[in-house]
């Protein structure tokens, strides 16, 4: 993780909410960010309570109602997964095999360790107690007796709050044995990272929290039918947790409404960079990203928009004049060349050189590959050699055919995506910026450079 | 399920569950890779078996990739290939071109593939990784450098030798191959990583820029270590033997060999190998080389002379179990030919009654898949390390044994006491399960009840059959075979054993076993391939041919017999004569000579077929090899293999209806008891003289005296202080003292040096002056 990631996080947690509502339309905050509306610190169970909170558990143990209804539930919002790739839940939830007489396991994904996202720290911060809940809504559903929630290895106050919620949700009787009588058991485990990108990767995460080396795994067999300790394991991103008791208590209709067809419900942007108000933003699916700026305080100090990186720093690049046009939902930046990703939505302004900003990046995965596997392992530290050639004005004429040549030999060839989020990157930039490239190679320096002289 | 599927256009079948990289083999087509080993679990990493399957938008792995129904797989379609190539260059990018001094070179997997996938210019134009060396110990060299990371070395090391000893460290370009922390590489299966490594990164260090592969020549061979029967390649340079490596065999040693057959052969140029015959005259002191007519000669003539004065039934023969079937054939012969019956193999044992046990009673593909082994006094990991290899694949299994909890047996399945106890516990045993529990050891009692009705194979190991107690244990061991038909044997018979039994190279009626020959007032000893550490009761025999008039010893080395032997005639080792082994399950199995003996020293077939003529026997007058075989071989013997329960002599038992016997399983006595089990490399002549071997962690162990923490500290003494220890028969010895947790309380674990006695044994820590000039 990048320390410019801190910075950002923290200034987003500073963030005024009331402020951001004020200056943007009613629909922001309404699914995860919606109880904080009360004003209320709903780190305090109680406080979480009397904004509705836990009444969906309680209505769902109290009527038990069947765990197939409320997958169907599920299916019926459009929930997507938030961790970055965007597959459809309620599916993911399906291939959990029902009725063996053994373990499953249920894993909640809050490494988040990709450059510009920051969303899930800000949800556990802010409201713990509705992660939980979805937690123990989907344990339910699919027979989960025991459940983690690995938390990102830099963030500890974010560790220690949870474990103080969870520590209030037993308590309180809505975690452990026999969950307010219902008979349904669940036991929530917090767990510490230490920090690795590649933890975040749902098979190296399992990997890390059975106290190995955190190193993906092969897949097949997913982890639906081999996952933690060799049992059948659901893992979800934390936000997509935290969606779930609001589908519950609202309706499925009501979520899948709030955003558009196959890209429902609202979803949390992490917008960094060259704001005037970096932070998160909670707004439906399909907010134009005119919108979403404009939240964030437009640009900074009125600056002129460059690039905009939409999903984190393993999606494509985006120039102004595209991404000013596109809405902010999966269909829509696939569409612009692009994905969604966690929505961590990097704006760059005409200051960034972005030969610099792609040495940072492929930096980045040359740091955070595992090693495991040949292309990843090799192929990063090529790529970041070669880019850092080119920044320091050492470039050559056919590096830029060879960057794009060896992205191609690692994208598509290795056991997890990592390879995958390092090429693109790398493709990206040379694709729409090809020519500032360019100039690093002929002249070997930065035109930004001598601008700014 | 079978399922049908396309590879490169032709159809092929291959049963469900399979892999694209088996179908394929199976069908005929090789897909390039690294990191695949049949043995080892799947990592799929180094992605060079990446090919082309319809409706796949990416390449997929062979090597992880089930095969289904309909599946079209192309392995050299121009995207296979592709991929494969920039695997390729990804791995030579960091990979150092030094193959010119390269031990790897010319066997090297990236070698080989690099020519058929590889481009010959590099677009790395950036600097290399350099990856500093790591120390693994005597055996493995390493230039991590050349490592590509495939994790075989590591897995081999989880899956196969029982213990993680490397590990993939670091994440990225800075992830490397080490071991934990500082520790060396100790498994006893350690060089199998050589032969899994794909490149030059794990390399002999023995056998370091010695030889080119294109140079050598490629022998088959058979361990000589122990009874599993391992098959070799032995590779000479002209008629050197400069390194060992596995012959593949399913049936026996898979593609492994342990370490002992691997490093054995740094002994056969040891400083004591015998070249020349030596004699001594009576007046002198040492021994001084002679021609071969002249030591034949005297040899003839002096057995002569001593049956005339004493009676041949003076003389004993002594040889050891690892020698071929043909030399024992041999030896016994000559024994016979001169009217004496006191023959023996069995080296390493000190009670004899009770009967006989010979070979494992089952096959090794048997001992796979058997409901049951019940292991006594064993110690698998030092005495048949492939066996080690073999219960880890298995869990149900139950060991007792005074050392070695871990690797003999899962929690729970195991007892820890001391020799004299095992009885007591193998008859808790028995009882429950013919009673069904009920025994107060809760341990044995489970025991019992596991093993009631199952199909169950009792196998002694070294520290049983070396034990005053084998008798009483046999005698157990024979009730639950007629309980519940287990079946008996022994695993450390040697490597011979089996063929030492078959020729009779063992006592019949009115001759003398090994312990009554160390105790019988000899006047004259023939060894053959053995020295005194060969033996259970080495202080016994030191005596005994220092007693003796006469000692003739017939082997490689002449190290332990230098000071008492009056004739050495130099013998070939087993890397160096064609021979015959026939293993613990009764699988005879013959070789070739793969080197030529040094010098003078020539087979030990030869030296015998002279010395029966010479001593004017019948039946010596043949000339080759291939003629001693039919002197012996009868209508089964070959085909006796698993014979051992039915070689077991039947004896009276009285031990079944003894239900009411008090058991507390309390040791025979106060002192320390000796643990029987040999060190791994302190095994045989060979091994005792590998260089490599002895600087192990397990070869430097062997000198010293190991016991419980406990007992060490209840004798005020810590790791490397001197301790005395003395018998009740006036034996005495002095060893460096080491803590071994996995002993039991009041074990000692040692070269039993000078003492006589097995039980009793008090121990002193000695003065620190003593210490100093010891
Ligand atoms: C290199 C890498 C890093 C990842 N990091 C995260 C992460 O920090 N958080 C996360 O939720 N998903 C991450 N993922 C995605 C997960 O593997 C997985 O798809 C996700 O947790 C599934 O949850 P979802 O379906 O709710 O999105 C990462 C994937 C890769 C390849
Ligand atoms: S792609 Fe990279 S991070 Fe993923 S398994 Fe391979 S080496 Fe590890
Ligand atoms: S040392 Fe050899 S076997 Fe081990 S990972 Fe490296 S290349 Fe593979
Ligand atoms: S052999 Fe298949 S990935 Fe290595």
């Amino acid at each position: 993780m990048t320390r410019d990631g801190y910075g950002l996080e923290y200034r987003a947690g500073e963030n005024d909410k009331s402020e951001t509502k004020a200056k943007t339309g009613a629909m922001a905050d309404e699914v995860i960010f919606a109880p904080l509306k009360s004003g209320r610190d709903l780190t305090v169970l109680e406080n979480y309570r009397q904004t509705g909170g836990y009444s969906a558990l309680e209505k769902i143990l109290r009527e038990q109602t069947p765990p197939g209804e409320l997958l169907a539930a599920v299916k019926e919002s459009g929930l997507r997964g938030r961790g970055g790739a965007g597959f459809p839940t309620g599916l993911k939830w399906t291939f959990i095999p029902r009725g063996l007489p053994t373990e499953v396991y249920l894993v909640c994904n809050s490494d988040e360790g990709e450059p510009g996202t920051f969303k899930d720290r800000d949800i556990m911060r802010k409201n713990p107690h509705q992660l939980i809940e979805g937690m123990i809504i989907a344990a339910y559903i699919m027979g989960a007796n025991a459940g983690y929630n690995y938390i990102h290895g830099e963030i500890w106050e974010v560790y220690e709050l949870m474990e103080r919620a969870v520590a209030d949700a037993e308590a309180a009787g809505y975690l452990g044995e026999d969950i307010l009588g219902s008979g349904f058991s669940f036991r929530l485990h917090n767990h510490h990272g230490y920090g690795a990108y590649i933890c975040g990767e749902e098979t190296a995460l399992l990997e890390s929290l059975e106290g190995k080396k955190g190193q993906p795994r092969f897949k097949p067999p997913f982890p639906a039918s081999y996952g933690l300790y060799g049992k059948p394991t659901t893992i979800n991103n934390a936000e997509t947790f935290a969606c779930v008791p609001f589908i519950m208590r609202e309706g499925a209709e009501a979520f899948a409404e709030m955003g558009k067809p196959n890209n429902g419900g609202s979803k949390i942007f992490s917008v960094s960079g060259h704001v005037e108000k970096p932070g998160n933003y909670e707004v439906p699916l399909g907010t134009p990203f005119a919108e979403l700026l404009q939240m964030a305080g437009g640009m900074r100090n009125g600056a002129k928009l460059k690039a905009v990186i939409p999903g984190g720093s393993s999606v494509p690049v985006l120039p102004a004049e595209v991404i000013m046009q596109t809405d902010m939902d999966y269909d829509s930046l696939a569409k612009a060349g692009s994905m969604l990703g966690a929505g961590s939505v990097i704006v760059m302004d005409e200051s960034v050189c972005m030969v610099r900003a792609l040495m940072r990046l492929s930096y980045f995965y040359y740091e955070e590959s595992c090693g495991q596997c040949t292309p990843c392992r090799e192929g990063t530290g090529w790529l970041h050699k070669i880019v850092r050639r080119i920044e320091k004005g050492e470039g050559r004429e056919e590096d830029l055919d060879l960057l794009v040549s060896v992205s191609n030999r690692i994208d598509g060839r290795t056991i997890c995506a990592l390879g995958a989020a390092a090429a693109t990157p790398v493709r990206s930039f040379i694709k729409h910026f090809r020519g500032e490239f360019e100039h690093h190679i002929r002249k070997g320096e930065c035109p930004l450079d001598k601008k700014a002289a | 399920m079978e399922i049908s599927l396309e590879i490169n256009g032709k159809t092929a079948r291959a049963r469900e569950g399979r892999t694209i990289m088996e179908a394929a083999a199976a069908a005929g087509v090789h897909i390039p890779h690294f990191c695949w080993h049949k043995k080892l679990s799947i990592a799929a990493n180094c992605r060079m078996c990446l090919v082309e399957v319809a409706k796949s938008p990416k390449p997929l792995p062979a090597c992880a990739t089930p095969v289904v129904d309909g599946m079209v797989v192309r392995t050299d379609s121009p995207a296979a290939k592709k991929a494969q190539q920039g695997v390729m260059e990804f791995l030579l990018i960091n990979h150092p071109l030094d193959c010119p001094i390269c031990d790897q070179g010319g066997e090297c997997e990236l070698q080989d593939l690099a020519v058929g996938y590889g481009i010959s210019r590099s677009r790395y134009a950036e600097e290399k990784r350099v990856v500093f060396e790591k120390q693994l110990g005597p055996l493995i060299s390493t230039d991590m450098t050349r490592c590509i990371h495939c994790t075989r070395c590591v897995r081999f090391g989880r899956e196969v030798a029982g213990v993680m000893e490397l590990g993939l460290t670091g994440r990225g370009e800075h992830a490397e191959i080490m071991p934990f922390v500082e520790n060396t590489v100790d498994s006893e299966l350690s060089g199998n990583m050589i032969d899994v490594c794909p490149v030059g990164a794990l390399t002999s260090k023995p056998f370091r820029f010695s030889a080119r592969p294109w140079e050598l020549q490629t022998k088959p061979g058979i361990s000589a270590h122990d009874s599993w029967g391992s098959n070799l390649e032995l590779h000479c340079k002209g008629p050197t033997v400069m390194r060992v490596v596995p012959r593949e065999n399913e049936e026996i040693n898979e593609c492994w060999i342990s370490d002992r057959d691997r490093f054995s052969y740094l002994a056969l140029d040891a400083p004591d190998r015998g070249k020349s015959p030596m004699r001594r005259e009576e007046s002198s002191h040492r021994l001084s080389e002679s021609p071969w007519a002249t030591a034949l000669d005297s040899f003839a003539e002096t057995i002569r002379a001593l049956s005339g004065k004493y009676g041949a039934d003076k003389i004993g023969f002594l040889a050891s179990p690892n020698a071929t079937t043909e030399e024992l054939f041999l030896l016994q012969k000559i024994a016979r030919g001169v009217g004496c019956e006191n023959i023996d193999h069995r080296l390493r044992r000190r009670d004899f009654s009770g009967g006989e046990i010979n070979g494992y009673g089952i096959t090794v593909e048997q001992m796979r898949r058997r409901e049951h082994l019940l292991l006594v006094g064993a110690q698998p990991s030092a005495e048949l390390p492939l066996l080690a290899h073999l219960l880890r694949r298995r869990p149900r299994r139950l060991a007792l044994s005074s050392v070695g909890a871990a690797e003999c047996g899962a929690a729970g399945n195991h007892i820890l006491a001391r020799p004299s106890q095992w009885s007591g516990i193998l008859e808790s045993v028995l009882r429950a399960a013919q009673s069904g529990g009920g025994e107060k050891n809760e341990t044995a009692a489970a025991a019992g009840k596991k093993l009631a009705g199952k199909e169950t194979s009792i196998l002694f190991g070294g520290g049983a059959v070396q034990s005053p107690h084998y008798p009483a244990l046999l005698e157990i061991a024979r009730a639950m075979s007629r309980e519940f038909g287990a079946t008996l044997g022994v695993l450390c018979g040697g490597a011979n054993g089996g063929g030492a039994a078959k020729t009779g190279a063992m006592p019949r009626a009115g001759g003398m076993n090994t312990a009554e020959m160390l105790r019988g007032g000899l006047r004259a000893f023939v060894l053959f391939q053995c020295e005194p550490e060969d033996f259970a009761e080495r202080a016994l025999l030191s005596r005994a041919l220092g007693e003796a008039e006469y000692v003739a010893a017939i082997g490689a080395h002449s190290g332990g017999l230098r000071d008492c032997a009056r004739l050495f005639l130099p013998a070939a080792a087993a890397a160096e004569t064609e021979g015959t082994f026939i293993n613990g399950e009764g699988r005879a199995q013959t070789f070739a000579a793969a080197a030529r003996p040094p010098g003078l020293a020539r087979e030990g077939w030869k030296i015998l077929r002279v010395l029966g003529e010479k001593l004017g026997l019948d039946g010596f007058d043949f000339s080759t090899f291939a003629e001693i075989r039919p002197q012996f071989v009868g209508e089964d013997f070959y085909n006796g293999g698993g014979d051992g329960a039915a070689a077991v002599s039947k004896k009276k038992n009285g031990a079944d209806d003894s239900g009411g016997l008090e058991l507390d399983f309390a040791p025979a006595n106060n002192g320390l008891e000796l643990a029987f089990a040999p060190a791994i490399y302190d095994a045989d002549m060979l091994t005792r003289r590998s260089p490599a071997l002895q600087k192990t962690a397990s070869g430097k162990n062997a000198a010293l005296a190991q016991m419980h923490p406990e007992d060490l500290r209840a004798l005020g003494a810590e790791d490397g202080d001197w301790i005395r220890f003395s018998d009740s028969e006036g034996g005495a010895m002095e060893a460096a003292a080491k803590a071994n947790p996995a002993l039991a309380r009041g074990v000692l674990l040692a070269r039993c040096g000078g003492l006589f006695g097995a039980e009793n044994i008090t121990a002193e820590k000695m003065q620190m002056d003593k210490a100093a000039s010891g």
